[in-house]
């Protein structure tokens, strides 16, 4: 990519509306909220690296449980079963110098083709990248949790993906957002959510609510 | 303020970090905590700590930023508020008010409940039976809940346990009130504590760095004490709000489980 057509875009992408902004070249990924039908958040709110909210936590990173205990990634769809993977690479993106004045990289467009949930929708593109940031880290820092004891499910090793899907789901799956269509259905006094073939759970999972692929 | 001696102080301070942390490094991990931490500024902790045990009851207001570094490099504040409200010897109520979640913990000693007013839904699982205890659960299972350190101190006393060096960087006036200000360094992280001087020796604000991470994202609250708050009864219990459903923990079994946290 030519630096100079870069920060020119940049340049023009600068929209400052009260909601997100962003300047980046080869990885842009621009989303206004408003843009998102839940109304959350334009950027941020889960999709990067958080700095570490406490001391304690990282004081106590050596004697955590060890991932095991979590979900294992194996019992997880694999990447191909998850919505928009391939578009984090930003060969698969048009240069930024081809498109039009607007700066606003393609991306914008897609979450309309998305279901509601604004968090699922914004921060799965940035998940998958963090997913090769965390290899990174880890690989040259000898630690198999990574990070200055931020501790997240996916930093652990727990892919969570974006977007559930309506079929061929693997039971024990967790997803940030539900597809459109799904029907509530009540059984036993708890209240699954019924989209296809697949029935899901609400759980509280970490500091997430996540919907779990179960058997009602 | 006296930028000149400020100045001083932080390029002594900056040596004696240098020092210890290379003490420190050979010593390797395992030693004993907090052992490249000056005198002064153990002393401050120490005190702190005692002061913070000995309230019958405290309730904090928070602000808070958070550094979120995107994958394409743009390093992206997030802000929150949160308020805590605590009494001995484990009543606890923390609500927080933020970009990235809006939650509210409640912990009457028997169980603890989380909620997230925005899905309308809650948690509610049967909690450890102490303070100590409930901290550990919260933090094996992944559970970010804001001033979690200054509870950590309170019922563990060993936030200084991974410091490789440390000391008294000076003072700074925080919210109108004289604070000394220490600098921490361990492995991973950077911190940094503002301690009030005087006879309320409370943290009014807490910078947390991390070393490690791309764009070395950074953790900031200030904290606003009220050692002498009124606590309704029904403070630490949580009564569903019509249209709420309650919804499985999926750690709950760690939390549950004592053998699990005894390990610790």
């Amino acid at each position: 990519m030519n630096i100079g057509q870069c920060s020119t875009d940049n340049r023009l992408s600068f929209r400052m509306t009260a909601v997100a902004l962003l300047a980046a070249c080869s990885l842009m990924v621009f989303v206004d909220a408003s843009a998102r039908g839940g109304g959350g958040r334009g950027m941020g709110g889960g999709g990067g690296r958080m700095a570490s909210p406490s001391v304690s936590g990282a004081n106590r990173m050596a004697t955590r449980p060890s991932p095991s205990n979590r979900p294992s990634p194996g019992t997880r769809p694999s990447t191909g079963n998850r919505p928009s993977t391939g578009a984090i690479e930003a060969g698969n993106r048009p240069a930024t110098g081809n498109r039009p004045g607007n700066g606003d990289i393609g991306n914008v467009n897609r979450p309309e083709n998305r279901p509601g949930n604004g968090n699922g929708i914004n921060t799965g593109d940035i998940n998958i990248d963090r997913g090769d940031i965390n290899i990174d880290v880890d690989g040259g820092y000898g630690n198999g949790w990574g990070y200055g004891g931020y501790y997240h499910p996916i930093a652990a090793g727990v892919v969570i993906g974006t977007v559930a899907v309506t079929t061929a789901a693997v039971v024990g799956s967790y997803y940030y957002a539900l597809p459109p269509g799904c029907s509530p259905y009540y059984l036993n006094t708890i209240n699954y959510y019924h989209c296809g073939s697949v029935y899901y759970q609400q759980t509280w999972y970490g500091n997430d609510i996540v919907y779990v692929v179960v058997n009602p | 303020m006296n930028i000149s001696p400020r100045h001083r102080t932080l390029l002594m301070t900056a040596l004696l970090l240098t020092t210890a942390g290379s003490l420190a490094a050979q010593n390797s991990a395992g030693g004993p905590a907090g052992q490249g931490v000056s005198a002064p500024a153990q002393a401050i902790v120490a005190n702190m700590t005692t002061y913070l045990r000995g309230l019958p009851a405290f309730s904090i207001e928070s602000q808070t930023s958070r550094d979120e570094v995107l994958a394409f490099g743009y390093k992206m504040q997030n802000n929150e508020n949160a308020r805590l409200v605590f009494q001995k010897p484990d009543r606890l109520r923390v609500e927080v008010n933020g970009d990235i979640r809006n939650r509210a913990f409640y912990f009457n000693g028997k169980a603890l409940t989380m909620v997230s007013p925005d899905d309308a839904v809650f948690t509610r699982t049967p909690a450890p039976d102490n303070l100590k205890k409930l901290i550990d659960s919260l933090l094996d299972a992944g559970v970010e809940m804001p001033m979690v350190d200054v509870l950590y101190q309170i019922s563990q006393g060993t936030l200084t346990a991974d410091v490789e060096s440390g000391g008294l960087v000076g003072e700074t006036r925080i919210d109108g009130v004289d604070c000394y200000h220490l600098a921490f360094r361990q492995p991973t992280l950077d911190w940094q504590l503002w301690i009030e001087k005087g006879n309320r020796p409370l943290p009014r604000r807490i910078v947390i760095t991390d070393r490690f991470e791309f764009g070395n994202p950074q953790y900031q609250t200030t904290l606003r004490w009220n050692v002498q708050p009124k606590i309704a009864n029904s403070e630490f219990e949580f009564t569903a709000p019509k249209g709420f459903t309650e919804i499985p923990f999926k750690d709950a079994v760690s939390i549950k489980d004592d053998s699990v946290s005894g390990e610790k």
